[in-house]
């Protein structure tokens, strides 16, 4: 491309007036890309100028949401701030700008609530996938992402081109952000978290805040929830009340604890009771006895579970019921019982072999034979390994604050209906002070979709063991279509426009005020809000625009901006 | 942002701030402190402004945006290193010359002028006129020139009475740096094979999925027969039978194999496990070859396997008789009273019991002599201290005319048209772990300056005596062409070793233009963009590199682990007795 004479163009645009565009470009673009200097002085070359480049990168990229991006931000810093107590902490400092506003959507410590959203973020990410191998997190491949993107990333060795990064981490639920990024992540991250994770966390809070402060009446229609669901999938287990007998037995052992009153009232429940006498009703739990597989055996509540699975132990009942209960890992072994021998060494490490004279002409054998050796590609040793690993690191619980809006999608359409109700009350049940989400009606195993059920009833004490059981049906929601069961524990609703009424920005009630703010923050993921919310505080800051390019792009992308308000 | 021409009156640098109104009446002109701004915001009295200079940072701090620039500083430097010779400048005529002439041709066709069909054909170049495209051009043709002269430099195009040194601690750009680096790292080695497809399923160890055919069979048979045959060479019997494109080279592969070449794993790493334990000419060449010591089949530690224990575990020995009770059960589907036996599968018919016990084999195999009478005497089986069963004859291993084992291995990828299955006679023509001239010598190390000579792209003249001169190119006494063919082959191969190159020419053309006098100094706004790009993508390579090679050995050795797992669904031998295909059958010996 020629070199281009400005002098000219400026020459050309003062005689013209208007026909010339307004384009910003750096102001060094007419200097050299290199110097390369002989005898004579520095040489001319041909394209040795920024302009080219800066020109090309212009062109192939995409300038103008990187500024809008970074508009979000500066407007968010300012709208919502981050303080740092600790003023030695400068690099986010740099970030922030003190609070504009009354209303705090941080905490105190707003440096550290920003931080952890930032961990939450990064977490999310590591869940999401890419990062495993063999169902184990390998930090290095998260690191290798960021560094072939041009970010600093530190080792464990805070090197930025090594990778020790330690061993390697099974990828079970609910590993904190320190679990994954050990060695103080915070900072071996810091540029990453920096220039992608927090725009991020901006752009949500700048949208929380917009809701809160203009749309308050979305936050009480957000049908806000806090709950902890476990699902149990049924469906490609063979025996199709598997599931249904661990919840009878949990939940009937839990019934029978907290209100028959009896003797042995806890002995057939895996849990503990609290100082006022009422037991935990635990969805992690009910999780771990399904899969039937810990990662640390020896774990006391791991014990307890496993005495719950047998039914029995030295003749007495471990769980209500008596009975030795189907898990995801009796499935496996069931596997294995046709195509291996297993065999335990010194230490309790199992191994297997393949039996002798299997039936090789028998499909369910090489079907299993396929299955565990992943079409033959390892030993059944191995696939053993990978089966198990897949179970634990199976998430099956939800256990968190949901707004009806992308909320909890994956539950069937009837639980969802009855969880965000505005009447959600009238579908609730308080045994002791664990709160249910009932069903609509009684579903027995092996119900269809078109089986109308039994009415449920919130009368749930019972007297002896097998009443107990049979209880459990009122507490639980089966899904024919998929064979899924679900418990549903509702540990906050009181979130609707009655229950956040005088929590709004003017109003005087610091727990509503907490509440609402936190319905903003979760509705601030929403990409919806945050187009409103951008399209607000575009109109509303005195933006003041000085590049025709830019411009135009803002007047056809986001035309809002541009309109009058009503 | 389109290109269009900015107003910046940046001539006027007596000003901090100045303001012009732009086209759409909703713009304007703002420059602070010498930046020109892009947008600014204000609230509250306070105002931010986002510049053109950050936005240009935003850009150098990402990917794309650095090797624009490292193309941008790289196309400079050629242009100011590299001289535009007579050739290059009559070149870039004639090219421009041809698209002037397209530009006509083109328009009489279409039915428009010169100058739009011009104007297109630029704007395909990425050019702005005749003369941006003359300079595109010419950029181009110095490029070549360069990178040619790069390789020329870096790659050994001696022969092998040459005398050269090859030191392992020299700068990158002096004399064959990276034939050497190639040959350190990539550990070529010159492979020869005979490929006998099979119709076999290669995804399974059940003997259901390993049957083959009666000419399958046979052809099996008698590749092993001829193999043996003192009269007949091996690239005789590859040209015979091979189902390989290299069938026309005498078996020798049209590509140089190394660590990363996409090689099935038995192939590849079959070769190099004879190199690293059974080769009695080589020392530590598991650790040269980086060949994985342990291999984990659980999540029990104790679980572990050595590496090295699995695949001598897999180690076969076929005995030569294998390959006459092929042949004689090749069309052998009923028993000796004409009836269907075990229902008439296929499973049990006696060439398939053969193959699938014999020759099913993911691991190395190897023909030895056994007690058959037909080769009680026939040298081309040898006795190798590593390798051999014991030291009676029996036990000699099959090699070609030249006294080298014959690696046989069962692989494949695929099926059908869009794979391959089947047996390999593989023949290691040149190992990088054997210096020839130190065969049996003890405290033998490998030698680089050997395999540079071994892997030089010079191509002998027409009718050159070549009886001193043996290389890779010159294996196949042949003419200038097929030399050439073959030196391509080893151009490419060290040309692909290092994907990053384009980062070896900007150090090159930096270092030449020092040594041409020049300073060469880097805006410090791109310099750590482009030093970090080339850094971290060196890096990752790297590890990218290392971490493919581990995975596939560590899949390799499950795969063995599980073929010795499987060993008993095999039918045995016996069956072919019992089941009546032949009453006076005995197993192979």
């Amino acid at each position: 491309m020629k070199k281009r004479n400005l002098l000219a163009v400026l020459a050309a645009a003062l005689l013209v007036g208007c026909s010339t565009e307004i384009e910003a470009k750096p102001n060094y673009v007419s200097d050299p890309l290199v110097d390369v200097s002989g005898n004579s002085g520095v040489e001319e070359i041909y394209n040795n100028e920024f302009t080219d480049l800066y020109d090309a990168l212009v062109d192939a990229g995409s300038s103008n949401s990187t500024i809008v991006d970074h508009l979000v931000s500066q407007i968010a810093k300012r709208e919502i701030g981050v303080s740092s107590s600790d003023p030695e902490k400068a690099d986010l400092d740099k970030l922030s700008y003190p609070s504009l506003n009354s209303v705090k959507f941080l905490g105190d410590d707003s440096e550290e609530e920003f931080q952890k959203l930032m961990d939450d973020y990064m977490v999310d990410l590591v869940y999401g996938g890419g990062y495993t191998k063999n169902s184990y997190f390998q930090e290095e491949k998260f690191a290798r992402e960021q560094r072939d993107a041009l970010y600093t990333v530190l080792d464990h060795d805070n090197e930025a081109l090594n990778e020790n990064f330690g061993e390697d981490l099974l990828l079970v639920p609910d590993l904190t952000f320190d679990e994954l990024f050990p060695e103080n992540g915070r900072e071996r991250y810091k540029d990453y978290r920096y220039k992608v994770v927090a725009p991020v966390i901006y752009k949500r809070l700048l949208t929380a805040k917009y809701l809160y402060q203009n749309k308050y009446k979305v936050l009480g229609r957000a049908a806000a929830r806090n709950v902890r669901i476990v699902e149990l999938d049924n469906s490609s287990i063979k025996d199709k009340t598997a599931a249904i007998r661990t919840i009878n037995n949990y939940i009937g052992g839990f019934l029978y604890a907290e209100t028959s009153g009896a003797n042995d009232a806890a002995t057939y429940f895996p849990g503990t009771a609290d100082s006022d006498g009422h037991y935990n009703f635990s969805v992690d739990s009910i999780a771990n006895i399904w899969k039937g597989v810990w990662e640390d055996d020896e774990d006391p509540q791991a014990i307890k579970e496993k005495d719950f699975i047998d039914g029995t132990k030295e003749g007495t009942k471990t769980n209500i019921s008596g009975e030795k209960l189907y898990t995801r890992a009796t499935a496996i072994d069931e596997d294995l019982d046709k195509i291996a021998t297993k065999s335990t060494d010194l230490e309790g490490n199992d191994s297997y072999t393949l039996k002798e004279g299997l039936d090789l002409d028998n499909a369910t054998i090489t079907d299993t034979l396929s299955k565990y050796t992943g079409s033959y590609a390892y030993p059944v040793d191995w696939g053993v390994t990978l089966a198990k690993r897949e179970i634990l690191i199976d998430d099956l619980v939800e256990d968190d604050f949901f707004v009806e809006k992308n909320g909890l999608t994956n539950l069937p359409s009837s639980i969802r209906s009855r969880l965000f109700s505005m009447n959600v009350a009238n579908n609730l049940v308080t045994v002791g002070k664990t709160t249910f989400l009932m069903p609509e009606k009684k579903i027995n195993p092996g119900s269809t979709s078109d089986d109308e059920g039994e009415e449920t009833t919130k009368n749930l004490v019972c007297t002896d063991t097998a009443s107990c059981i049979s209880q459990a049906a009122n507490l639980y929601h089966y899904d024919a279509d998929s064979s899924r069961y679900f418990v549903v524990l509702v540990d906050q609703y009181d979130y609707s426009t009655a229950d956040l009424s005088g929590g709004d920005q003017d109003g005087t009630d610091t727990a509503k005020k907490a509440k609402a703010i936190e319905i903003a923050k979760i509705l601030g993921e929403n990409s919806s809000y945050q187009q409103d919310a951008l399209i607000h505080y575009f109109k509303e800051y005195n933006i003041a625009y000085h590049d025709d390019d830019f411009y135009s792009y803002l007047e056809t992308t986001y035309p809002d901006i541009f309109e009058e308000d009503e | 942002m389109n290109k269009k021409h900015y107003v910046a009156l940046s001539c006027a640098a007596l000003m901090s701030l100045v303001s012009l109104a732009g086209c759409s009446q909703n713009t304007t002109a703002l420059e602070i402190d010498g930046e020109q701004v892009i947008v600014s915001i204000e609230n509250d009295g306070s105002k931010e402004t986002y510049t053109a200079n950050d936005l240009f940072g935003k850009y150098l701090s990402t990917t794309s945006g650095a090797s624009a620039a490292f193309d941008a500083v790289y196309n400079v430097l050629i242009r100011k290193g590299v001289p535009i010779t007579q050739e290059i400048s009559n070149e870039v005529a004639t090219q421009v010359a041809e698209i002037q002439q397209d530009a006509n041709d083109n328009a009489s066709t279409n039915g428009t002028t010169y100058n739009e069909e011009l104007s297109k054909l630029l704007e395909s170049n990425n050019a702005d006129d005749l003369s941006d495209l003359s300079k595109i051009k010419e950029l181009n043709l110095q490029k070549s020139k360069f990178e040619d002269d790069y390789y020329e430099n870096q790659i050994f195009e001696g022969t092998m009475t040459d005398s050269i040194t090859a030191s392992e601690n020299e700068n990158q750009f002096s004399q064959y740096y990276l034939s050497k680096e190639f040959i350190k790292n990539e550990n070529p080695y010159h492979i020869r094979h005979i490929l006998v497809k099979v119709s076999s399923s290669g995804d399974s160890f059940l003997p259901a999925a390993q049957t083959i055919s009666a000419d399958e069979a046979k052809k099996l048979a008698n590749t092993i027969k001829d193999l043996a045959s003192p009269s007949i060479t091996y690239g005789q019997v590859a040209q015979s039978y091979s189902d390989d494109g290299s069938v026309s080279s005498f078996g020798s592969l049209n590509e140089i194999m190394g660590r990363t070449t996409g090689y099935v794993d038995e192939f590849k790493f079959g070769v190099f496990q004879f190199d690293a334990y059974h080769n009695g000419n080589v020392t530590d060449g598991a650790a040269t070859l980086g060949i994985p010591e342990k291999v984990r089949v659980s999540d029990n530690d104790t679980n572990s396997v050595n590496a090295k224990d699995v695949m001598d575990s897999c180690v076969k020995y076929i005995p030569y008789s294998v390959a006459d009770q092929l042949l004689q059960y090749a069309e052998t589907t009923k028993d000796i009273d004409g009836a269907n036996v075990k229902d008439g599968k296929e499973t049990y018919y006696p060439r398939n019991i053969l193959f699938n016990y014999y020759f099913n084999n993911h691991g190395l195999s190897f023909i030895v002599r056994g007690e058959a009478e037909s080769v009680v005497n026939n040298e081309n089986f040898k006795h190798f201290d590593n390798l051999s069963q014991s030291n009676e004859k029996k036990d000699d291993i099959l090699c070609d005319e030249n006294g080298r084992p014959i690696l046989v291995t069962r692989a494949g990828t695929g099926s059908g048209d869009s794979g391959y299955q089947g047996i390999h006679f593989i023949l290691i023509e040149n190992s990088p772990l054997v210096n020839e001239e130190n065969l049996g010598k003890e405290g033998y190390t490998y030698s680089v300056e050997q395999e540079l000579k071994y892997y030089s792209i010079n191509v002998p003249r027409t009718n050159a005596d070549i009886s001193k001169d043996k290389r890779y190119v010159t294996f196949i006494d042949s003419q200038r062409g097929d030399y050439s063919d073959r030196a391509g082959e080893i151009e490419s191969a060290i040309k692909s070793y290092d994907s990053n190159i384009r980062f070896r020419f900007y150090e090159k053309i930096q270092d030449d233009l020092k040594n041409q006098g020049y300073t060469v100094k880097l805006d410090d706004r791109i310099a750590n963009s482009i030093n970090t790009y080339i850094s971290s993508t060196r890096a990752q390579s790297a590890l990218s590199r290392k971490d493919n090679y581990e995975d596939s050995w560590e899949a390799y050795l499950r795969k063995l682990i599980t073929q010795k797992e499987f060993e008993g669904t095999k039918i045995a031998l016996n069956n072919i007795k019992e089941l009546k295909f032949d009453a006076n059958y005995q197993d192979a010996k």
